[in-house]
């Protein structure tokens, strides 16, 4: 754009013709300008655009939000295989003679970062959790919900994974394991901003 | 002055053929832009996986089963009537205590689980699901289908989600018994 401005200057100082065009042309000129301008202008929005629609199409926010939610819920898993829960030779499962017995001890309150913890049972599945029946060491384990401790926050965000539920049944003198699917619920502390 | 005028016309002209052109350009990228969001939008919905199908899948291989073998209470939990159903296709009935299917509980029970774990049905979030078991012995040789079944209407998925539970398939065979859930999410 630059060369052909300066070769239109070369022109109107040698050709004689362009004394008398000289006022259109340049105003052509500015228009030209103005116009690549805009064009050069409306091109860059749209590489912007394409970008942020390739970026978003990609998937690659929800792959974000998907491994974030993957790396909550490995940690539910880590706190089913504690030695605290853990079930005998079986991965991602809750005793449940030993949950049960977490009930009302305060040392856990603080032991795990979790400001609620809680595991419904298969029972409970369907179920809202004013219609399910809360465990106690006296129901257990006609009961829906294991409710371990409850900090009561008002700003929680739950997360909750399937993990086994075993306990030991016993039925014609025989004493076997019982296992059911069962969600483990836990609470965490929502900062601000999040 | 009849020349001026034919200049001014010819300016004139040559503005309105910019203008024209700043035009098209714009309309252009507009239906270029368009035509972008709509391909990309209207995509396949692609699978994602899920780690909380996976979860649900490995903890119902525990579940303990109504089906006894034998005696009460030698109840099978689900994996072991995975690999009793591969059993009973391959031409090895085997049934349970009260005579029953061994496949026919499996599914049944699964179903159960599916059903209510993820509280599948047409106003839920969850609208359908689709469950395949089968035997693969490795990538020379064909998957030999165990059982799947499928529940609600795949039609209208904003997403579907899906996830996998592998077990051995025995001590004395190499391969492993896939278990593949893959959830409709409307």
């Amino acid at each position: 754009m630059m060369s052909k401005k300066g070769q239109l200057r070369i022109q109107e100082m040698t050709n004689l013709r362009f004394l008398n065009l000289g006022f259109s042309k340049k105003g052509q000129l500015r228009i030209q300008e103005m116009a690549f301008m805009l064009v050069a202008v409306i091109l860059f929005f749209i590489l912007v655009g394409l970008f942020v629609l390739s970026i978003t199409y990609t998937g690659l926010s929800e792959e974000a939000t998907r491994i974030a939610e993957e790396r909550t819920l490995s940690s539910l898993v880590v706190l089913a295989d504690s030695p605290e829960l853990n079930c005998i030779r079986k991965n991602n499962c809750v005793d449940g003679d030993k949950f049960i017995n977490l009930i009302g001890k305060h040392a856990y309150l603080n032991f795990w970062p979790y400001s609620s913890l809680k595991l419904v049972k298969f029972s409970g599945f369907g179920k809202d959790e004013n219609e399910m029946l809360k465990c106690t060491v006296a129901n257990y384990p006609d009961c829906d919900l294991i409710e371990i401790y409850d900090k009561e926050i008002s700003n929680e965000r739950t997360i909750s994974t399937f993990v086994s539920f075993c306990r030991k049944d016993n039925k014609n003198d025989v004493v076997y394991d019982k296992c059911e699917i069962a969600k483990l619920i836990a609470g965490t502390k929502l900062d601000r901003g999040q | 002055m009849k020349k001026m005028k034919k200049i001014k016309m010819k300016g004139e002209k040559a503005q309105h053929e910019i203008a024209g052109f700043v035009l098209i350009v714009l309309v252009v990228s507009v239906v270029g832009m368009v035509f972008f969001t709509l391909s990309f939008g209207k995509g396949d919905i692609s699978r994602q996986t899920s780690l909380e199908v996976s979860h649900l899948l490995g903890a119902s291989m525990h579940h303990t089963s109504k089906c006894a073998m034998g005696y009460i209470p030698n109840y099978r939990d689900l994996q072991t009537l995975i690999k009793d159903c591969r059993k009973e296709k391959i031409g090895n009935p085997v049934r349970c205590l009260d005579e029953k299917s061994v496949c026919e509980v499996l599914e049944n029970e699964l179903k159960d689980l599916i059903d209510k774990g993820f509280n599948v049905h047409e106003d839920s979030p969850n609208k359908a699901y689709k469950l395949e078991i089968y035997y693969s012995g490795g990538d020379d040789v064909p998957k030999e289908g165990i059982l799947n079944f499928e529940e609600g209407n795949f039609g209208n998925c904003s997403s579907v989600v899906g996830g996998d539970h592998p077990i051995p398939a025995s001590s004395f065979e190499s391969g492993n018994i896939e278990t593949e859930l893959v959830l409709c999410k409307g």
